[in-house]
C-alpha cells in the first residue's frame, strides 16, 4: 500500500518534470536535422519558463477572466495526468472508470483550450480558435468514435482492462486513429493552422504575457506528454503481461519518449496546409481508418 | 527582477518603426539557421506579451509613433530595447527632417509622458547593422558580454548635419 503510494508520488513528480524536458530534446533534434546546434541544453524550455515566470504580468481588460480558465486548464491537465499509467497502474488509473474519466479529462482540456483563445477577445486569436474549431470538430469527432470502439474492444472502461487486451488488426486500426488524434490535436504541423499565418503566428497564445503564459505553455508540454502517454500506454500494456515493474515502468518513458520523438520528426517533415484543406484530409482519412476498423471488427481479425 | 533568469532565455519581438527594410533584412538573417541564435537561448516571438528586447528599426515616424508605444506598452518588465542601424541610434540621415520625431532622445523623453519605462537600451549602429553587431548588442544587453566603449556622449551643435 505504502509502496503503492510512494511510487504514485515519485512517478508523478517525474510525469511534471520530464515534458519541458521531452520538448528540449526535440528542440535538439530539430536543430541537427537542420544542421545547427540548437538551443544550449535540453533545459531551455525550461529556462524560458522559469523566465517567463520571473516577469511581469500584463493582460487584457479580460485578463481575470484569462487567468481563471487558464488556472482550470492547468489543474484539468493535472487530473488527467492523475490518471495515466506510466507502466505501473498507479492508485488512480486503477480505478474502474479510470479509461472513460481521462478521456472526458482530454476532451474538457481542448475545450478548455478553445475558451482560453477566445478570453482575450483579439481579433487574431479569435480568428486562429474559429480554425482551430473547425478542426476540431472533426477530430472530436473521431476521437469520440475510436474511443468507443476501444472500449467496446478492451471489454470496460478502465485502464487495467488495456492488460489483458490482445492486438489484433481491428486494434492496430484503432490504436491508429487514436495515434493520428494524438498527434492532431497536439497543435503539430500541419494541424497548427490556428497559427497558421505570420500575423496569426503566436496564434491563440497572442495576449498572455508573463507567468500566465508560462503556465499556459507548460500545460501545453504536459498536455502533449498526456497525450503521447496514452499512445505510450496503448501500444506496451497490452505486451507488458508479467514483467518485473521497474522494467514496465522503463519501457514506458522509454516509449514515451520514442513517440514523442517521432511525432517531432514527422512534424519537420510536413509543410503547413491551407486552412481549409487541413480538416478536410483529416477527415477522409479518420473516415476511412473507420471504415476498416468496422470492417475488420465483423470479420473478426 | 532576477536578470539572470533572463541571460538563458531571450525572446525577441521584431519592430520596424519605419526603416528602409535594410536592417530588417539584416534582422531576419541573423535569426537565420546560418547564425542559429537558439544557441543563446534567443527566441524569435509574435506578440510584444512574449517578449523580453524589442529589436528597434527605424527612426520612429510620427506615423509608426502611437503604435510604437502601445507595442512597448504590451511588453512585460523588465523590458529592453535594441535600436538597431544608424535610423534608430540616432535618427541616420532623417534626424531632422519633419516625419520623424528626432532620435532616441526625444522617444525617450515622449515614452517617460506616457509611463513607459524601458529598464536599458543598447545601440547597434551601422547602416544597415550587421547582423554579428545585432548578436552582439542583444549579448551586450544581458551582460554576457563586457561593453568595450566608455559612455562619453559628444554633442555637436545644434543644428548642423553630418
Ligand atoms: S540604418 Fe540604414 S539600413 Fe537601417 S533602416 Fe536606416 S537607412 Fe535603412
Amino acid at each position: 500500500m505504502w509502496l503503492d503510494i510512494s511510487l504514485t508520488i515519485i512517478l508523478l513528480l517525474i510525469m511534471l518534470i520530464l515534458p519541458p524536458v521531452l520538448d528540449g530534446i526535440e528542440r535538439k533534434i530539430r536543430a541537427k536535422i537542420h544542421s545547427r546546434i540548437g538551443p544550449p541544453s535540453i533545459m531551455q524550455t525550461w529556462y524560458d519558463i522559469r523566465k517567463l515566470f520571473a516577469k511581469e504580468l500584463v493582460v487584457t481588460d479580460t485578463g481575470y477572466i484569462m487567468f481563471f480558465i487558464a488556472i482550470t486548464l492547468f489543474s484539468m491537465t493535472i487530473l488527467a495526468l492523475f490518471l495515466l499509467p506510466t507502466g505501473f497502474m498507479n492508485i488512480f488509473s486503477r480505478d474502474n472508470i479510470s479509461l472513460l474519466l481521462f478521456s472526458i479529462f482530454i476532451l474538457a482540456i481542448q475545450l478548455i483550450w478553445m475558451l482560453l483563445s477566445v478570453a482575450p477577445s483579439n481579433p487574431y486569436s479569435t480568428i486562429g480558435v474559429f480554425r482551430e474549431a473547425l478542426l476540431g470538430m472533426v477530430n472530436e469527432l473521431f476521437f469520440m468514435l475510436g474511443l468507443f470502439a476501444l472500449l467496446v474492444y478492451v471489454n470496460g472502461l478502465s485502464f487495467t482492462h488495456l492488460i489483458s487486451t490482445s492486438y489484433s488488426i481491428t486494434y492496430v486500426l484503432i490504436l491508429l486513429l487514436l495515434a493520428s488524434y494524438a498527434y492532431v490535436s497536439s497543435g503539430r504541423i500541419p494541424f497548427d493552422i490556428a497559427e497558421a499565418e505570420p500575423e496569426l503566428a503566436s496564434g491563440i497564445l497572442i495576449e498572455f504575457s508573463g507567468p500566465l503564459l508560462g503556465m499556459v505553455l507548460y500545460s501545453n508540454l504536459v498536455k502533449r506528454a498526456i497525450l503521447y502517454g496514452f499512445v505510450a500506454n496503448l501500444i506496451i500494456l497490452p505486451l507488458l503481461g508479467e514483467l518485473n515493474l521497474l522494467l514496465k515502468i522503463l519501457l514506458f518513458f522509454i516509449s514515451l519518449l520514442i513517440i514523442w520523438i517521432i511525432y517531432s520528426v514527422t512534424s519537420i517533415i510536413f509543410a503547413r496546409t491551407r486552412v481549409d484543406l487541413a480538416p478536410k484530409t483529416l477527415f477522409f482519412f479518420y473516415l476511412l481508418v473507420t471504415i476498416l476498423i468496422t470492417i475488420t471488427w465483423l470479420l473478426r481479425v | 527582477m532576477k536578470d539572470n533568469h533572463l541571460k538563458k532565455s531571450i525572446w525577441v519581438f521584431h519592430l520596424n518603426t519605419g526603416s528602409c527594410n535594410g536592417c530588417d533584412i539584416e534582422i531576419l538573417d541573423a535569426l537565420t539557421p546560418y547564425f542559429d541564435v537558439e544557441r543563446f537561448g534567443i527566441k524569435l516571438v509574435a506578440s510584444p506579451r512574449h517578449a523580453d528586447v524589442v529589436l528597434l528599426t527605424g527612426p520612429i515616424t510620427v506615423k509608426t509613433l502611437p503604435m510604437v508605444i502601445n507595442a512597448l506598452k504590451a511588453v512585460p518588465r523588465p523590458r529592453y530595447v535594441l535600436a538597431i542601424g544608424a535610423c534608430a541610434v540616432g535618427g541616420g540621415i532623417w534626424y531632422d527632417t519633419y516625419s520623424v520625431i528626432g532620435g532616441v532622445k526625444e522617444f525617450k523623453k515622449i515614452l517617460e509622458e506616457h509611463g513607459v519605462e524601458i529598464d536599458k537600451i543598447v545601440y547597434v549602429p551601422g547602416c544597415p547593422a550587421r547582423p554579428e553587431a545585432i548578436i552582439y548588442g542583444v549579448a551586450l544587453l544581458l551582460g554576457l558580454v563586457k561593453e568595450k566603449v566608455s559612455k562619453e556622449v559628444v554633442i555637436i551643435g545644434e543644428g548642423s548635419h553630418h
